[in-house]
């Protein structure tokens, strides 16, 4: 048990601790979870008051894996930031490229050639299934389910043999330049695509059939993790976390960029509002996902890959732009403003985790600490994005 | 000068036991971690260990001498007595354990006529140890971890008790070799053909009192890091890791007397009957661990009081009623 | 301090916003307000039903430029309320308490840019070391640029809307 009379240790730990709990209670017990913790996926850090095992009040601490990737975008030139992208979040690399990328296009006022696009979305689909599939191992994982994570890694693998082929990478992807890809597909990249959606329908299938009629999985997410509408609307949640609680606002959807409107696809959504509409929706993504990439080969026009005049190393003119895309996670944002010059002005990174998170201490309130695992799991975030 | 003779038998019979029983659960121990490695690694679609010895056999004795060869660590501020106490006072209990298992017909170490409730006994001081080795370790996570195994230990020992009655009240016996001549040689001859519900929960609850998944809650690695065991480190958590690995055999071992016939077997009966039973018995648990994600705590104590309790009381009933009038 | 160059959005007077022209911005609206009306604005824009997405900051000539994102889920249509904070001022009210996402987007300003946010319950470093104090996305003088050379849309004003009417 904790001898509070130890002098040598500090017992009210450390600025965040004391800052959440400034005087020792009685009969509530602070509890650090992270930023170790198995199941706060990298470095997050909660700080928990918890009676019994229930949450009485909960709060994130951040920063443990922050960059400050906006100070490095007013440092370095447009093109020398886009390696950056991809670190921002790993998981759906991609996303991040076409959201910074599509907002000097935009600024520019370039135009990005049908092929390219089409290329954009098939590789972006193709990451936003890896990043789902990583979820869906880790959730399970979070669960106390150990096996689905590898299932759902070997499956992950042929997505990023795929990808390494095209763009050179595994996770970090800096694939996309401004007017275009770096690298034209060839048909093998189209076979193997081809082959994956072939393979991957049945192994989706599978996963429903095990995972997602489990009984004792069921239990642990249904009804757990509530969020109402209006917390969403006021917190700013966007993607699963949002759709998960039936509001089918998508931005491929609702504002369509590139030549998502000329796909058919559905955006699904439950009023669920618990874990476990989060849940379907991603399973239900990645099948929506693996049908955007199967009509985008199809319809792949001709023609180039990137704009033949597209400078390499741009100069936008002055001026402001705001740029979304939908990302695995949500509306991932780039507000960048320019002086003319090469280096932006002030470039801000709108995150989609960074919200879903903010969220998570009026979840949280009253469950039990097994719950709140299960929540944290059912947002999907990405630490580094947050952090950024 | 004491001559050989004039040490009493059973005095003799215990100590090679004991020493028998301590070789078994060594050895049990290392082909435990082999098998549950290997078969976590196939259901997980890889091969498993495959480095030490051919396909990894040798792996389980470089973990131990990992083990053995880390430094032990008390944390500060912890109680060093109950520190270090706790991970034998897990362990030591299972030893005794096995003395009255009949292993086969003429390989038990000892007869005694209360010989399943010795077993339930000194089983359950597995708990003790958890407690003490989560509250001294000044540690919340494992504090966290004692409280859950406390809360979950009562909750699954009655029903655990309670489903070995309908057994005890057909054979009219606490001896376990008694229990095991009761059964025949066939598998319809078994009790499990006549008490298949008191089975189902038995075995339910060794899970429960095993702590595996998917009812780890002491442990619960995503939620408690590692639960009880947190701060322990190299043979403090090797204790830890064996007694679990007895204890589950002790669990397999008397599901396998008091439900499937012992060591009886359709022909030539003998301990390799009763051990091919028992490991049967593990490696369904194998499966399950890595097959299910972990209930929450409450729903474990919702399913023991709510459900397995009432049913197991009618089932005695039913049972008591049926001895009386047959 | 000098106004040159400053357009006409601080002509604004209490109790307006302007509307300025988007361009090819990206935002279907977007409002230039005075900072002591933006709790009211951000009371009209809660009833009329928009989501908080985001909350940036920038430090130019004048001061500081804060822009706020709100968004419409039925139609993806997004509105930027803009602030200028002049003359060396460096507070302004906390929107936290008719929105509460904004607690972290305001923690994270006052990170990098050491704005205070008034009546905000936690106002304590998000992502820095709470025990520095650096402010990393503070330009230097020489660096800084006047609000007309990177948004030249705020040159532009449409109209002006009484706050009340900003609903319609």
């Amino acid at each position: 048990m904790l001898d509070t009379t130890l002098d040598s240790l500090d017992l009210r730990g450390d600025f965040y601790t004391r800052n959440f709990q400034p005087h020792p209670s009685e009969n509530r017990l602070i509890l650090n979870m992270g930023p170790q913790h198995p199941s706060t996926h990298g470095v997050l850090r909660v700080i928990l008051e918890i009676d019994g095992e229930y949450i009485v009040r909960a709060e994130p601490v951040l920063g443990y894996i922050h960059r400050m990737h906006e100070r490095m975008a007013e440092v370095k030139r447009y093109e020398q930031y886009l390696p950056n992208l991809g670190r921002i979040d790993y998981l759906h690399a991609l996303a991040w490229n076409w959201a910074y990328v599509g907002a000097v296009e935009r600024l520019m006022g370039l135009e990005v050639p049908k092929r390219a696009e089409y290329i954009r979305v098939i590789t972006c689909e193709l990451n936003r299934i890896s990043s789902h599939l990583l979820w869906w191992g880790a959730y399970l994982l979070d669960l106390g389910a150990f096996t689905p994570i590898m299932y759902a890694f070997a499956d992950r693998e042929i997505i990023m043999d795929i990808l390494q082929r095209i763009t050179g990478s595994r996770l970090t992807y800096c694939y996309y330049r401004f007017g275009g890809v770096s690298q034209d597909i060839d048909d093998k990249f189209i076979e193997q695509t081809k082959e994956l959606c072939k393979y991957l329908r049945p192994r989706l299938k599978m996963y429903k059939d095990f995972v997602t009629d489990n009984i004792i999985f069921r239990k642990r997410v249904e009804g757990i993790g509530i969020i109402e509408t209006e917390i969403l609307r006021k917190y700013g949640a966007t993607g699963p976390v949002l759709r998960g609680s039936g509001i089918a606002y998508d931005v491929r959807k609702t504002k369509p960029y590139s030549v998502y409107s000329e796909i058919e696809f559905d955006v699904p959504s439950y009023e669920l509002e618990d874990a476990f509409g989060r849940y379907l929706v991603r399973m239900q993504e990645m099948e929506e996902s693996l049908k955007i990439i199967e009509q985008c080969l199809e319809q792949l026009p001709a023609g180039d890959f990137i704009l033949p005049k597209a400078p390499k190393r741009p100069k936008p003119p002055a001026g402001e732009v705001y740029f979304t895309v939908e990302g695995a996670r949500g509306e991932i944002g780039v507000h960048l403003l320019s002086d003319g010059s090469a280096y932006p002005y002030r470039l801000k990174l709108r995150s989609p985790s960074f919200s879903n998170l903010s969220l998570f201490p009026e979840v949280v309130k009253g469950t039990l600490l097994a719950d709140a695992v299960s929540i944290l799991g059912s947002l999907d975030l990405v630490i580094p994005e947050i952090d950024r | 000068m004491i001559s050989l003779a004039q040490i009493p038998i059973p005095l003799i019979k215990i100590v090679v036991g004991l020493l028998g029983i301590l070789i078994f659960i060594g050895l049990n121990g290392l082909a435990c971690v082999y098998l549950e490695r290997k078969v976590a690694g196939h259901i997980q679609r890889r091969p498993g260990p495959f480095e030490v010895g051919p396909h990894g056999i040798l792996q389980p004795i470089a973990d131990a001498v990992k083990l053995v060869a880390k430094q032990m660590i008390t944390p500060k501020g912890a109680d060093p007595i109950l520190y270090w106490s706790a991970p034998i006072i897990s362990f030591a209990p299972a030893i005794v354990c096995f003395l009255p298992l009949p292993f086969g017909p003429s390989l038990q170490n000892i007869s005694i006529n209360i010989g399943l409730i010795m077993v339930l006994a000194f089983s359950s001081l597995n708990v003790l140890a958890l407690c003490l080795g989560g509250w001294s370790s000044q540690n919340k996570w494992s504090l966290l971890g004692a409280a859950r195994d406390i809360a979950q230990s009562v909750a699954y020992e009655i029903p655990l008790l309670l489903s070995m009655l309908p057994i005890v009240l057909l054979t009219g016996s606490l001896n376990l070799a008694d229990i095991t001549a009761y059964q025949g040689a066939w598998p319809w001859q078994w009790l499990v053909v006549k008490q298949p519900l008191a089975f189902i929960i038995f075995f339910v609850c060794i899970f429960a009192e095993t702590n595996r998944a998917p009812f780890d809650l002491p442990e619960a690695e995503s939620e408690l890091t590692a639960g009880f065991h947190t701060e322990y480190a190299g043979m403090g958590f090797g204790l830890f890791f064996l007694a679990e690995y007895s204890y589950m055999v002790v669990g397999c071992a008397l599901a396998t007397i008091l439900f499937l016939g012992g060591y009886q077997g359709p022909v030539a009966p003998g301990w390799w009957w009763f051990l091919i039973k028992v490991y049967g018995l593990l490696m369904v648990m194998i499966w399950v661990r890595w097959s299910f994600p972990r209930v929450r705590f409450d729903q474990l104590l919702n399913l023991t009081w709510k459900w397995f309790t009432p049913l197991i009381l009618i089932n005695i009933l039913i049972t008591a009623l049926v001895v009386k009038l047959i | 301090m000098t106004k040159e160059g400053l357009g006409h959005v601080l002509e604004v007077k209490p109790g307006f916003c302007a509307l300025l022209a988007t361009g090819k911005v990206g935002y279907k609206k977007q409002l230039f307000i005075l900072p002591d009306d933006l709790l009211n604005v951000v009371k009209h824009l809660d009833e009329c039903g928009y989501a908080l997405e985001n909350i940036t900051a920038l430090e130019i000539e004048e001061g500081f430029l804060l822009v706020y994102h709100f968004n419409q889920w039925n139609n993806g249509e997004k509105l930027a309320l803009k602030v200028l904070l002049t003359d060396g001022v460096k507070e302004i009210d906390s929107i936290s308490d008719v929105y509460p996402g904004a607690l972290w987007h305001e923690r994270e300003c006052f990170d990098f840019f050491g704005i205070v946010f008034k009546n905000h319950s936690n106002l304590i470093p998000l992502l820095l070391d709470p025990k520095e104090n650096i402010h990393p996305l503070l330009k230097a003088k020489n660096k800084r640029q006047p609000l007309a050379a990177i948004m030249p849309e705020s040159e532009k004003i449409e109209q002006y809307i009484k706050i009340e009417e900003l609903g319609k």
